[in-house]
């Protein structure tokens, strides 16, 4: 393989190609979607598991569970689950009389990007809520002994003393979550190959092409060199933004 | 403080029904589909196309006969099963040398040494991933175990070596100096005394690697690329797009259980040190 020195012209050719700024778009959809219903979902269970189901062991082990999955088999689960022959999702909508909203989910340009974005987000909302739990487990009992002497509500406590005091872990998670989100690979790869007709396209998938089927190697790893640029920028602004005093106690 | 009342008979309400019944309808959808899978798994294609709920008439295990046999499952877990150990093998005892080097010793360069491994943590798989192609195509490691292992190997040591640490760290300085007087080698210190005391954090680094390992999917794509080498979660992407001109699904399904079998051995024994482990393991990014 011969070797030539072509300075920025992969970046150049990059800032120009369509189906590159489509895929990051791709990546940004599936970043704010994971992080809406990660952070919420999971916090709530945390929350309800810590201060108001005492037996909650079970729940942990169950909700956790998706983590320790292969991806491989989480993109295969869930591209029978989404399947229009056979797939219990439509299944589940005849079943509740839903059924003109059944559609092949993996074919269909408008809810393609959310079907593949659904089964990370059951894959980690378990691993997230132990995370979460483990922090709140670290707040002093007697601040909400104090809260309650003090006459605060249930929401009062969780918002001005929980959120506070988790909020770390929040703006950790949130890291987490980004990093995770833009390197979104084999779920997309092994459900929809980027399709139908690129609207699933992500940044991985489209390096992957361009490394392993067309063997334009520099090009690919301009793709790497921006994934990652990109990546650092969007996690340097999370915890600029949600930099906070950090509360002793 | 009348308020505070209502709202927290409001909550004793609110909280007794409607959350658990939230909980409940979030542990099926858990464990709903992994029901199917293995229901799945015994029947045969016209009963999975035929009926998505029910159960299978008559058990087919005909299907994992097929699935270890012809579609060479049974070949991939064997793959599998040696690359993980070997690689966790070789994780565990160059992570527990170097972190315990890095802890006991005080010598130029030691802190260096220790964030040069961090560094690792932050590199993303598909940053590296042309270049380490490239590499190992150079030195003819692409497409064999040895160099996956090693890829396996190199890819988990920071992590793993950050977990470490802080547990050779918290051993007793004073037991390694009697036996030193004793006239014991730095070597065995290190192996007969040491490595012991470190093992519930060389079990939690062992835990996370073989899971991680045996999961692993995009670094064996980019390495392995004849048939015979193919490690499970190649052996299921590979036999999921097959079955998608053959359709016999019941085989692909008890493929599925075959490989999830031994995540849920090992998440049953460990699943607490899994998740307490996670505080940890989370910083594994």
């Amino acid at each position: 393989m011969r070797k030539v020195y072509i300075g920025l012209d992969n970046f150049k050719k990059l800032f120009h190609d369509g189906i590159f700024w489509i895929s990051l778009e791709h990546n940004l959809y599936i970043v704010v979607l994971s992080l809406f219903l990660l952070l919420t979902v999971s916090l709530f269970f945390a929350i309800v598991l810590t201060k108001v189901v005492k037996k909650s062991g079970f729940y942990k082990t169950v909700y956790f569970f998706p983590n320790i999955l292969s991806e491989v088999i989480i993109a295969v689960l869930w591209a029978f689950i989404y399947s229009p022959s056979f797939g219990i999702f439509n299944g589940f909508l005849e079943l509740i009389g839903l059924s003109n909203l059944t559609r092949a989910w993996l074919g269909d340009r408008h809810a393609a990007l959310t079907a593949v974005t659904i089964p990370g987000v059951w894959r980690f909302i378990g691993f997230y809520m132990i995370f979460f739990i483990a922090g709140i487990q670290n707040i002093p009992q007697p601040l909400y002994d104090a809260g309650k002497i003090d006459g605060t509500s249930e929401w009062q406590s969780f918002w001005f003393i929980t959120m506070p005091l988790l909020w770390e872990q929040i703006k950790v998670a949130t890291v987490y979550i980004i990093i995770i989100a833009f390197n979104t690979f084999t779920i997309v790869f092994l459900m929809t190959r980027g399709g139908p007709n690129r609207h699933t396209e992500v940044i991985t998938t489209y390096l992957y092409e361009h490394a392993f089927q067309y063997s334009s190697f520099g090009y690919a790893t301009a793709i790497g060199v921006v994934l990652f640029i990109v990546m650092f920028i969007a996690s340097w602004f999370t915890i600029r933004v949600m930099k906070k005093e950090i509360i002793e106690y | 403080m009348k308020k505070a009342n209502d709202l927290s008979i409001l909550g004793k309400w609110a909280k007794n029904i409607p959350l658990s019944f939230i909980l409940i309808i979030y542990s099926i959808i858990v464990i709903f589909p992994l029901v199917w899978i293995f229901s799945s798994s015994l029947k045969s294609s016209i009963e999975i196309f035929a009926n998505v709920w029910a159960l299978p008439k008559g058990i087919k295990w005909q299907n994992y006969v097929n699935a270890w046999i012809e579609a060479s499952i049974g070949k991939y877990f064997i793959n599998s099963v040696f690359v993980t150990a070997t690689s966790v093998f070789f994780i565990l005892l160059l992570s527990a040398m170097v972190a315990y080097v890095l802890t006991r010793f005080r010598f130029l360069g030691n802190s260096f040494v220790f964030y040069y491994f961090l560094g690792g943590l932050m590199i993303p798989t598909f940053l590296g991933i042309v270049p380490l192609f490239l590499l190992l195509k150079d030195l003819r490691l692409l497409d064999n175990f040895t160099g996956l292992i090693l890829v396996y190997t190199a890819y988990s040591l920071p992590f793993s070596i950050f977990i470490l640490t802080p547990f050779f760290k918290s051993l007793p300085h004073e037991l390694a100096e009697a036996a030193i007087i004793d006239g014991c080698s730095d070597f065995s210190v290190f192996w007969r005394i040491m490595l012991p005391l470190a093992k519930p954090g060389l079990i939690t680094v062992g835990i996370f690697n073989f899971l991680g390992i045996w999961n692993e999917y995009i670094l064996a794509l980019v390495i392995i690329s004849s048939g015979e080498l193919r490690t499970l979660p190649l052996g299921i992407a590979n036999l999921y797009m097959v079955q998608h001109y053959q359709a016999d699904w019941g085989t692909l399904f008890a493929g599925l259980t075959i490989v999830m079998i031994p995540t849920l051995i090992v998440y049953i024994i460990f699943a607490k040190k899994l998740t307490s482990g996670i505080t940890l393991g989370a910083l594994k990014g």
